[in-house]
């Protein structure tokens, strides 16, 4: 091959490598104008490779949008199988639970159908009782009667006394039959503890005196949220038990209230009580060691837990042996202002003429019965079935009402207490009032004893109405 | 048992949709066995594939007695029929009316083709099935299938434009061919066959539809850069400064002049968005020119491809099973797996999954227009 031949490859081959670089410099520039221009490849240059080269990035896109979608699919699916084994497990253990709870339900049943036959063994062993204890009061009644030498008084003194104790077991015997039998329904409705307590301290007054005990009983003037027998007799016991088991020194009752809970506190300066026999004591016929005072059975306590607990009041008990004891009850109340004397005055003169008062409730037929009780007592009633007529009633000055009596369930999920306290925004003052409910949850009772409202239940008592009223009216005088 | 079919010219293949194939020599007759088979009374629609104009032109025919129905079709290099693949038949699809809905139309002069035009025509379309689909539930599967002149130069402006009005609707399509002519491929909707023209239908079922494209090529090392070209025409004049036929020829080792199998065997792969794509060429002309079936432009790097397992790569795309497959796949691979002898591997393959299609110039899968490929709409099954 001639040097010629060979120059004219070279030449040949320079001409192609530079076609090449050429068209490749060109690709380049282009693409690179393009990707600078249009990162979002939204505005393709129109030839028909680049909106090739756009649908395949799109393309890209769409696959990887696609993995990703698998993918999180996938997890799902792994999650879902998670979820599963999760559940399984669960439900081994709900099935275990059931079985636990089926052999619970089968012990409470056998204990409930045992606790049913103490109630009946108890009560006809109490009853059988009466009987013979009313024959043998009525014979040591005859001995009594009859002229008799030192000794044998002291002896028939002695079976009489031994034969109250009895009587007294035998009471307690069938009050705690039927608590457990459920035959005593707690019936809760505002009661006035200041009067309670008073009348507790005539009972135990001369129990003290007689041994040689103090006994103080104080009390706010508050209004409670309980069953009026019930509460009495869990009273009537913590104070009788305070006193029979103190020697010196005496009891005491307080009762306070703050935040729509009322307090009361029982405290004496007896024995005290260790801490292992706390729960004990609670449970009838047990009685502590040393202690076998006349008339004392143990079950007092007894009658008092179980009423507790059937109201729903708290008890606690904090002791201190040879120190004392205290038991604290608390119960939903709230203070209401005036006195229990100011509430019998005003019960007793009933006489509500001028003065008006603003009641609120949605339904015609109990807003019209209302209004026609309150008429009846001398009082100016307007009537008022939502929150704006009750605003418009007061919008006048001189018909400001002298006290709000409003429903709590009003329509439209409105309630009293909300209205009331918009009239006492709307007129700048604190207007009493009271709100009738037949909602009885303590949660209510508190909420409402915070704003100073009490309740009145329903169905109302025109006595308990008149009560309420007539505090306010005095009062507000 | 082929012999046997054959002899009886037409068969029938029901599933969730009907398949019906005529190889009678009398292009009316195969039409006619062909659409009778098909049961058109209970149909929402059909598609149809012939190997010769004639037969189309005969479909378009009877299409205009059966009371409106859309019939869309075109001609092709190549049907895929209940028989496997097959030429000079006549093949259509029908889509009972009780599980599907259809709607078609047409865009002609497809060098004038307006995107912006195209938008509230594809728009009524949708709103159109919509409607007429309401016996479908509310789950119903969408689907579009575009019919598209494969010498029209226009198939990458079209499927991208198309598919980004039809939003999640996925879209595949195939490329309208003349067997091994090159010349005119024409496209029936209407009533009417024409060429230069785009066919889409939409189609929504209560069964689902899916998507896929399959192809089995990878590139390899020898290099082919487009140094001068005529990017509208898809007309490359030189390939590595070199005049592109014979440069190409040089490239995949020619001794002879360039045939169809030399293309099936050696197509040229271009690298964009992280994955390979092949250009086909399609012919030599006398120029030492090489003319494309897809998108060329100046500065391509082009790299010889290799051809991996066909079969095994569909294989893995049809794993999920469904009642039946529309499939348009490139003329190449029919070339190349005849040359290559796994013609009756593919052919069962396609037989057992219900496959139904034809052998064209060009594939569509959603936005791209692809050559090499198999494009795919698998029909019930899974979604």
């Amino acid at each position: 091959m001639s040097g010629n031949g060979a120059r004219n490859d070279l030449r040949k081959q320079l001409t192609r490598s530079e076609k090449i670089i050429d068209a490749l410099i060109e690709r380049v520039e282009r693409a690179t104008d393009f990707s600078a221009s249009d990162l979002d490849g939204t505005n393709y240059r129109d030839t028909a490779f680049s909106v090739f080269e756009t649908a395949a990035a799109w393309d890209w896109r769409v696959r990887a949008r696609t993995a990703d979608q698998r993918r999180a699919l996938e997890d799902l699916a792994k999650a879902l199988a998670d979820l599963e084994h999760v559940n399984a497990a669960l439900q081994r253990e709900i099935r275990e639970r059931t079985a636990i709870e089926e052999a619970l339900i089968r012990a409470k049943l056998l204990a409930e159908q045992h606790n049913a036959e103490k109630t009946r063994f108890l009560a006809a062993v109490s009853h059988d009782l009466i009987q013979p204890l009313n024959a043998a009061r009525l014979f040591v009644g005859a001995l009594a009667n009859r002229r008799l030498r030192g000794q044998s008084k002291k002896l028939v003194g002695q079976a009489s006394s031994a034969l109250d104790s009895v009587e007294d077991i035998l009471e307690a015997l069938l009050e705690i039959a039927q608590l457990d039998a459920g035959a005593i329904q707690p019936v809760v409705e505002p009661i006035n503890l200041e009067g309670l307590l008073h009348h507790l301290a005539g009972e135990f007054d001369p129990v003290a005196r007689d041994k040689g005990l103090t006994l103080e009983i104080s009390s706010a003037p508050l209004t409670v949220h309980s069953d009026a027998q019930l509460l009495r007799r869990i009273l009537q016991n913590l104070i009788s038990n305070s006193l029979r088991y103190t020697d010196k020194g005496g009891a005491s009752v307080r009762a306070t209230c703050t935040r729509g809970e009322v307090t009361v506190v029982i405290q004496d300066t007896g024995h005290g009580i260790a801490r292992k026999h706390r729960k004990m004591i609670f449970r009838e016929f047990s009685r502590l060691e040393g202690r076998h005072q006349v008339g004392s059975a143990g079950l007092g306590l007894a009658i008092v837990d179980r009423a507790v607990r059937m109201l729903g009041h708290r008890l606690s008990l904090t002791s201190r042996l040879g120190v004392g004891t205290t038991f604290r009850l608390r119960l939903a109340g709230h203070r209401h202002h005036i006195t229990g004397a100011a509430i019998v005055r005003a019960a007793k003169t009933c006489n509500f003429a001028g003065k008006s008062i603003l009641v609120v409730e949605n339904e015609p037929d109990s807003l019209d019965a209302l209004g026609a009780l309150l008429k009846g007592w001398g009082c100016a009633v307007s009537l008022a079935c939502s929150e704006p007529q009750a605003i418009e009633a007061c919008s006048d000055t001189e018909a400001r009402p002298d006290l709000v009596i409003a429903d709590y369930h009003l329509d439209k999920g409105l309630t009293g207490d909300n209205v009331i306290l918009a009239l006492r925004a709307q007129l700048g003052e604190r207007i009493p009032g009271i709100i009738v409910t037949a909602d009885r949850s303590q949660a209510l009772l508190s909420a409402l004893a915070n704003l100073d409202l009490p309740v009145l239940h329903k169905p109302v008592k025109p006595e308990s109405l008149r009560e309420l009223v007539s505090g306010y009216l005095r009062l507000d005088q | 048992m082929q012999e046997a079919e054959m002899r009886a010219m037409t068969t029938v293949s029901d599933g969730l949709v009907r398949i019906a194939t005529s190889a009678s020599a009398d292009p009316a007759v195969a039409a006619q066995d062909m659409i009778s088979a098909l049961r058109p009374d209970s149909l929402a629609g059909l598609m149809v594939f012939a190997g010769r104009r004639e037969a189309l032109e005969a479909v378009a025919m009877i299409s205009m007695s059966l009371g409106g129905k859309p019939v869309i079709g075109c001609t092709t290099a190549g049907e895929i029929t209940p028989w496997g693949p097959r030429q000079e038949t006549v093949t259509g699809i029908g889509f009972p009316a009780a599980d599907f809905a259809m709607q078609a139309l047409h865009f002609d002069g497809l060098l004038g083709f307006d995107t912006f035009a195209a938008q509230p025509i594809i728009a009524d379309m949708i709103g159109e099935n919509e409607a007429a689909g309401s016996h479908l539930g509310a789950d119903r599967s969408w689907a579009a299938v575009l019919l598209i002149d494969g010498l029209s130069c226009r198939e990458e402006l079209v499927t991208h434009t198309l598919q980004h009005l039809l939003g999640e609707i996925a879209m595949i399509g195939g490329s309208a061919a003349a067997g091994m002519t090159l010349r005119q491929t024409f496209l029936l909707h209407d009533g009417e066959v024409r060429s230069d023209r785009a066919v889409v239908a939409l189609l929504s079922s209560r069964h689902p539809m899916r998507v896929f494209r399959c192809h089995y090529h990878a590139s390899g090392d020898k290099l082919a850069i487009v140094t001068r070209v005529d990017s509208a025409s898809r007309n490359v004049l030189e390939l590595n400064g070199e005049p592109a036929a014979r440069e190409y020829a040089r490239l995949v080792g020619a001794s002879g002049p360039l045939t169809q199998s030399h293309f099936a065997a050696n197509p040229l792969m271009v690298r964009v968005a992280g994955e390979y794509f092949a250009r086909a060429p399609m012919r030599a002309d006398a120029d030492g020119n090489l003319h494309f079936h897809s998108a060329v432009e100046r500065g391509l790097v082009l790299r010889l491809g290799k051809a991996n397992d066909a079969l095994a790569n569909l294989r893995a795309e049809l794993r999920a099973p469904a009642d039946a497959v529309i499939a348009f796949e490139s003329v190449h691979n029919r070339i190349e797996a005849e040359d290559g002898n796994f013609t009756s591997e593919l052919s069962a393959l396609y037989q057992s999954h219900r496959f139904v299609g034809f052998h064209g110039y060009g594939e569509q899968h959603r936005d791209l227009h692809l050559n090499r490929n198999l494009v795919g709409l698998a029909i019930g099954g899974r979604s």
